[in-house]
């Protein structure tokens, strides 16, 4: 963190626990700890990205920092203030700073709602705004996000998938948030569309000032849009920092593998062989340490499955690997 | 190309779906080969006809809705046109192998893996149940599944989804296809998964010299993989190259477009990407004219009154676009790379 500048989200060794499998009679049999004891800063203005792999906890972290979910243990704070435990009014107020997007582009919308109606609603619940105002408002946000005004009477099926994430994004700015928490955007979009929300996105991030988390699997797009990422793995936070630094000189073993996994331009890399080993382990039964140790090339099964890594900072990047310093000498050849 | 006989050969297949006059045209004239030992990328958009074009292959589209007509589609000496249902039913099980984007769907939960295997050798290759549980394990462990005597006895809700496309992948090989068909065979899986699966699909081929059409969106699956491309739009196939070929120099507009618009290449990190404008097309192009031509940054005026003709760029590289001498131009040498590097 910036000496005298506070992160404008903070979320502090946050665990959400889901009980799974409950049987009838006996409650629950598993829980799975979605997220780990997590800790991370979203800065102001800053575009945060978010990757890891299915199941991982990206989408629930992302609830939990929209307040659609509540942490089990932990706290998240937006301006100092906390989140969770709000009174009705605060949480309405919260919920007009921070809004999201999500993956899905139809099923975030209402069918029974015209694009006009659903870019209404955050206007009329959020704003106060007259119904005359609140018309003039949605025209300019249709031109905003790119949305020709004749489709704005037209139902969420009449759309293709990129007209109706830009009405799921016109939703979201509507109200003027500080925060968009934007859970994989572009995922469910056509190769050819993505690219044109992409580029919404980054102009309506710079023209808010917004701050932004972005969620996705897809670690190009993560590289282009992110100031940082974050890594996760199985409920944890691995490998933290800023873009540039991630990608060009990955440090924790998952976040190499990972990035090792994307499939290889040409034509270097054809025939090379992945080094990706093995699948996530279950979440209701992760391994004891280091979750990653059952794939991690350099685990050492002592020190590995005795201790739970904690996050080391080096440089402006914070890993959790116990082995760190033994497999930087090992690549640099010592 | 000069190539022993193809092992499919597809020539003018052209697909409608509906009533008479109000029909949709899916497949416009789709040719292509795959030769022997070769694995054949087919990309492109949501819609553009990728499965239709496979399922009119193997006479899997509903006979009341859809039709069909083609010049050829030869599968070695057959002529898969002429040939009866019972016929096809009989190579789609021997001949040519299927996998598809969602395993689960495909498998049966209420049946163990092993003996979902051995089935289907007992159906087409008349075994016995024991020499179909023996085959059984020897595929679970050509497909690289880790104990493999112990996954014979597993339901597929309990593997993990890698696991289960290896199944599928160890199903569809049962009976030693010429050819695999696989349908977005890694999409539902995280990218260490998939880099895996389509390993194992790379070396099967090798080991086992079957052809292969990888059906995918995923522009860098195809560079990493496959032999040749065909890239399709609209129900056609715009241009059809060797995979160094298409990556060095694109010819299509929408190729262009694609390769462009992705982040990485040329463009900086938070800058604009070249994006595509307009939308996925939900209707099929007409049919004096280029298909892409609406959301094309290199379009002539004809374009959108005549249908541009397959052109031989060089021996293996064709393409069907107005302009490609300035498309390959522009994009000459563009890097296609990962964005970080
Ligand atoms: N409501 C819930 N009840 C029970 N388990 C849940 C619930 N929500 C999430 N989980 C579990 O928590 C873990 C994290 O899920 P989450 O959806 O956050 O992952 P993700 O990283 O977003 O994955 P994906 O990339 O597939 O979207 C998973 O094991 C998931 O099954
Ligand atoms: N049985 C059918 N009846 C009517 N239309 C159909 C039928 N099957 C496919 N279509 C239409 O044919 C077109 C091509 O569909 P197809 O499934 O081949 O697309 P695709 O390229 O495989 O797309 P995706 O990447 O989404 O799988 C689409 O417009 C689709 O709606
Ligand atoms: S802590 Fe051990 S198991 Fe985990 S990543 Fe580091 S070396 Fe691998
Ligand atoms: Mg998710
Ligand atoms: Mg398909």
């Amino acid at each position: 963190m910036k000496p005298g500048i506070s992160p404008l989200m903070r979320v502090e060794n946050v665990s959400r626990i889901f009980p799974v499998g409950s049987t009838l009679l006996g409650g629950p049999r598993h829980r799975v700890r979605a997220l780990d004891r997590v800790s991370l800063d979203l800065r102001r203005g800053e575009t945060l990205g978010l990757v890891g792999e299915s199941g991982c906890g990206k989408s629930t972290l992302a609830r939990l920092m929209v307040a659609l979910d509540a942490p089990s243990e932990g706290r998240i704070t937006f301006d100092n203030a906390p989140l969770s435990g709000l009174p009705a009014g605060e949480l309405h107020r919260r919920r007009r700073q921070i809004q999201m997007i999500f993956q899905d582009p139809y099923a975030s919308l209402n069918p029974r709602m015209t694009a006009r109606a659903s870019i209404a609603e955050p206007l009329a619940n959020f704003t106060g705004m007259g119904r005359a105002d609140i018309e003039a408002r949605i025209e300019e946000l249709a031109a905003q996000v790119g949305l020709p005004p004749h489709l704005l009477d037209r139902f969420p099926h009449e759309l293709s998938g990129g007209q109706c994430q830009r009405v799921g994004i016109a939703r979201a700015i509507s109200a003027g948030p500080d925060v968009i928490i934007a859970d994989e955007p572009v995922s469910a979009l056509d190769v050819s569309i993505q690219a044109q929300i992409l580029n919404l996105l980054l102009e309506i991030k710079r023209r808010m000032g917004l701050s932004m988390v972005f969620v996705s699997h897809d670690l190009s797009v993560v590289s282009h849009i992110a100031d940082r990422v974050a890594v996760m793995y199985l409920g944890r936070i691995v490998e933290i920092g800023p873009t540039a630094e991630i990608f060009a000189q990955p440090r924790h073993p998952y976040t190499r593998m990972l990035l090792d996994a994307v499939p290889h331009p040409l034509p270097a890399g054809r025939g090379r062989k992945t080094q990706a080993q093995g699948e996530l382990p279950s979440p209701i039964d992760p391994p004891a340490g280091c979750h990653f140790r059952s794939r991690c090339p350099h685990a050492d099964a002592s020190l590995c499955g005795a201790t739970v890594p904690p996050l080391v900072t080096v440089g402006e990047a914070e890993i959790a690997c116990l082995r760190l310093d033994e497999i930087t000498l090992e690549r640099a050849g010592v | 190309m000069i190539t022993a006989s193809p092992t499919l050969s597809v020539r003018d297949l052209s697909v409608s779906f509906g009533a008479t006059g109000a029909r949709l045209q899916a497949l416009d004239r789709v040719s292509f080969d795959v030769a022997r030992g070769e694995i054949l990328a087919l990309v492109g958009e949501s819609g553009c006809g990728k499965s239709v074009t496979m399922m009119a292959i193997l006479g899997l589209l509903p006979e009341r809705v859809a039709r069909i007509e083609a010049q050829r589609i030869q599968l070695g000496e057959l002529d898969l046109r002429k040939a009866t249902p019972k016929a096809l039913r009989t190579v789609r099980g021997r001949r040519i192998g299927m996998i598809f984007q969602d395993p689960m769907t495909s498998l049966t939960p209420v049946h163990t893996v092993g003996f979902q295997i051995a089935e289907v050798m007992r159906a087409h290759q008349g075994l016995s149940r024991r020499a179909a549980q023996a085959r059984a394990l020897e595929l679970l462990d050509l497909v690289r599944i880790p104990d493999p005597r112990r996954r014979l006895d597993a339901y597929p809700h309990e593997l993990s989804g890698g696991m289960r496309q290896r199944v599928m992948i160890a199903i569809a090989l049962a009976c030693a296809p010429e050819l695999l068909i696989a349908d977005e065979p890694t999409t539902a899986l995280d990218v260490t998964v998939q880099a895996q699966i389509m390993e194992l699909i790379a070396d099967l081929r090798r080991e086992m010299g079957m052809s292969v059409v990888l059906i995918t969106h995923d522009l860098g699956v195809v560079a990493t993989t496959a032999d040749r491309v065909a890239v399709m739009y609209a129900g056609r196939i715009v241009e059809e190259a060797p995979v160094a070929d298409l990556f060095r120099n694109p010819s299509h507009g929408y190729t262009a477009g694609l390769i462009r618009s992705l982040p990485g290449g040329e463009t900086e990190r938070q800058t604009r990407l070249a994006e595509i404008p307009g939308n996925v097309p939900r209707f099929a192009a007409p049919p004096n004219a280029c298909a892409f031509t609406e959301r094309c940054a290199f379009a002539l005026p004809g374009c959108a009154t005549t249908r541009p003709p397959d052109e031989q760029i060089s021996q293996a590289h064709r393409c069907a676009c107005f302009n490609r001498e300035a498309v390959a131009a522009a994009l000459r040498d563009t890097p296609f790379v990962r964005a970080w590097v």
